[in-house]
């Protein structure tokens, strides 16, 4: 089963929560840190990171002897990762996707593709959690194939329990993270912003067929606008967190929630032993 | 000499809206930017009227005329993020949250039954506030070019700021992260503001920004906020400033009150609850150093 964690809102607790339904989960586990511009699992996992592997996307060279400057590659790219300067087409790496458009329309045998490193994927255990953490390099723009190579990574190990620690946001990268799996938790917190970004996460979810719950996090003991929204959209709830600087403090210096809070342990394990049962998610 | 600073932090949640808005109850003819596209939440507390709104058209996504298909397979076998599968009957299934719109598919087609149609990706928005102006977007929730549309509301504030006569500043709240949205945030910027939250995943984001911005030879700032969450690690980052290469320029304590405020619909400012004083500090340091 994959389970995903995503929010919309950043800072809601997306890896507190991933890192520790990890903790608790009884069989082996695969955690994947596909926050790959901030990757933070590892701080609470504290895993020996193996040698990294790189990711790279296939980028474009222009051989200037076989090319004429026909400029069918640069009309065919869509994301004009090729310019023309000087009498030559100039590949531009950074916006480049990938794609292979360039070299199907080359009459001229002119381009052919390298692989461009854009950022790496680490894998590490410690207990019975293994790790696999997704890292996109200071200055590449694109996080998808980073993203899509830590999920490659996790399907390589199928039979495993997958935990998904996702991005924020509810663009591509957070759609990458999520995409596939059996069940997405939405962590929110009960605070104006929060209530808004969440609406934009379940709209994703929605558009993605997935089965989802949410988790109020930071939750002070009454119910919260954010409460009576999921409750009135038919969301369910599974789990309220509370408010507690201790936890925050902990949690600062790279404590592993239920380490912080073990009076917290049944209710992480009931919102893993709900999901896994399959018995509780919105219609999606 | 008209200024534009970039609001950013890395990790998520930190408090980049909250101190942003604050902020522009400081400088009330400061035009607003944010480019946090797919959460925008600065409209949230920042009044304003007489939107102007425009569709955000930005890529393409491949759609299929059955009609046309000879079920060749040549799509799928060429598509290189699984965005197509075929069916029992090698009928293609383009799935638009995979599609990249490159176009590939369109070009391998033998009989063109594959078109590119262009996206609707959400809209963009430049507003009047009480005292100046904000450009926002709405990206459509799933949709990619989250960085074309964060300099879309850039380009936007910036063009206000040049219809100006007088020097102007342009407040920018960034989103989270490193990528292609965040560096259409800071083009152009004099100054990054990072707002750190007191935690190791904090400290650690934050100097991947730090490491994006220096790339790009942007002066770097750096304030804490809710310090006393962890006293201990404000120190350390303070401590550890001067070896990444940014300048601290002040801490904000915990506050409760600072959701009340924002359920208000009011700045941090506005409301006057005790982070205000420490923002007010930190934007005369911040200001003294930038102008």
């Amino acid at each position: 089963m994959i389970i995903a964690i995503a929010s919309g809102k950043g800072g809601t607790g997306k890896t507190t929560l991933s890192t520790a339904l990890a903790s608790v989960a009884t069989t082996p586990v695969l955690l994947l840190d596909c926050d790959v511009e901030a990757p933070n699992c590892n701080i609470y996992i504290k895993a020996n990171l193996a040698p990294a592997q790189p990711v790279t996307v296939p980028t474009v060279t222009i051989e200037p002897l076989h090319c004429n400057v026909c400029r069918a590659c640069l009309d065919a790219c869509q994301f004009n990762a090729l310019a023309a300067a000087g009498g030559k087409i100039i590949p531009l790496p950074e916006l480049c996707h990938g794609c292979g458009a360039c070299q199907l329309v080359c009459q001229s045998g002119a381009i052919a593709e390298v692989p461009h490193r854009i950022g790496q994927c680490q894998t590490g255990s410690s207990g019975h959690i293994t790790l696999i953490e997704g890292r996109l390099d200071v200055g590449s723009p694109l996080s998808p194939p980073v993203i899509r190579a830590t999920r490659a990574a996790g399907n390589a190990m199928p039979d495993a329990l997958q935990i998904i620690d996702a991005p924020p946001g509810t663009s591509c990268p957070m759609v990458a993270a999520t995409h596939g799996a059996d069940y997405l938790i939405l962590v929110a917190e009960p605070t104006p912003f929060g209530l808004h970004d969440l609406k934009l996460a379940i709209e994703v979810a929605r558009s993605l067929k997935l089965a989802f719950g949410v988790v109020i996090n930071r939750a002070p003991d009454t119910a919260t606008p954010l409460d009576e929204a999921c409750k009135a959209d038919s969301i369910p709830i599974l789990a309220r967190l509370p408010e507690s600087r201790r936890i925050a403090a902990a949690g600062a210096h790279g404590e592993l929630l239920l380490k912080a809070a073990p009076h917290l342990g049944d209710t992480i394990k009931q919102i893993l032993t709900t999901i896994l049962a399959g018995d509780k998610g919105a219609v999606a | 000499m008209s200024r534009q600073i970039t609001v950013l932090s890395g990790k998520g949640g930190t408090g980049k809206t909250s101190v942003t808005a604050a902020i522009a109850s400081l400088v009330p003819n400061a035009i607003l930017a944010d480019c946090d596209v797919d959460g925008s939440d600065l409209p949230l507390v920042l009044a304003h009227h007489n939107p102007v709104t425009t569709p955000f058209i930005a890529g393409q996504a491949a759609t299929l005329d059955p009609s046309q298909c000879t079920r060749c397979g040549a799509c799928q076998t060429h598509c290189r993020y699984q965005a197509i599968t075929l069916d029992e009957a090698r009928q293609p299934r383009i799935d638009p949250t995979l599609c990249e719109g490159c176009g590939v598919c369109h070009l391998v087609c033998p009989t063109h039954a594959i078109v590119l149609e262009p996206c609707d990706c959400g809209e963009w928005v430049i507003a009047d506030t009480n005292t100046s102006k904000l450009a926002y977007a709405r990206l459509r929730p799933g949709a990619e070019n989250s960085g074309r549309l964060a300099s879309v509301v850039r380009q936007a504030a910036t063009t206000a700021a040049e219809e100006r006569s007088e020097d102007t500043l342009i407040l920018i709240d960034g989103p989270p992260g490193i990528g292609c949205p965040v560096i259409a945030s800071i083009t152009g910027s004099d100054a990054i503001l990072i707002v750190a939250e007191p935690s190791q995943s904090g400290w650690h984001d934050a100097k991947r920004v730090i490491q994006l911005a220096s790339h790009f030879g942007i002066d770097i700032y750096l304030c804490i906020n809710r310090w006393d969450l962890s006293p201990e690690m404000a120190l350390h980052i303070r401590n550890e400033l001067p070896d990444v290469g940014a300048t601290y320029v002040g801490r904000i304590c915990y506050d409760p009150m600072v959701t009340q405020a924002h359920t208000a619909g009011q700045t941090i400012v506005e409301y006057g609850c005790p982070a205000a004083k420490d923002i007010t500090q930190i934007w005369e340091t911040l200001w003294n150093h930038v102008k």
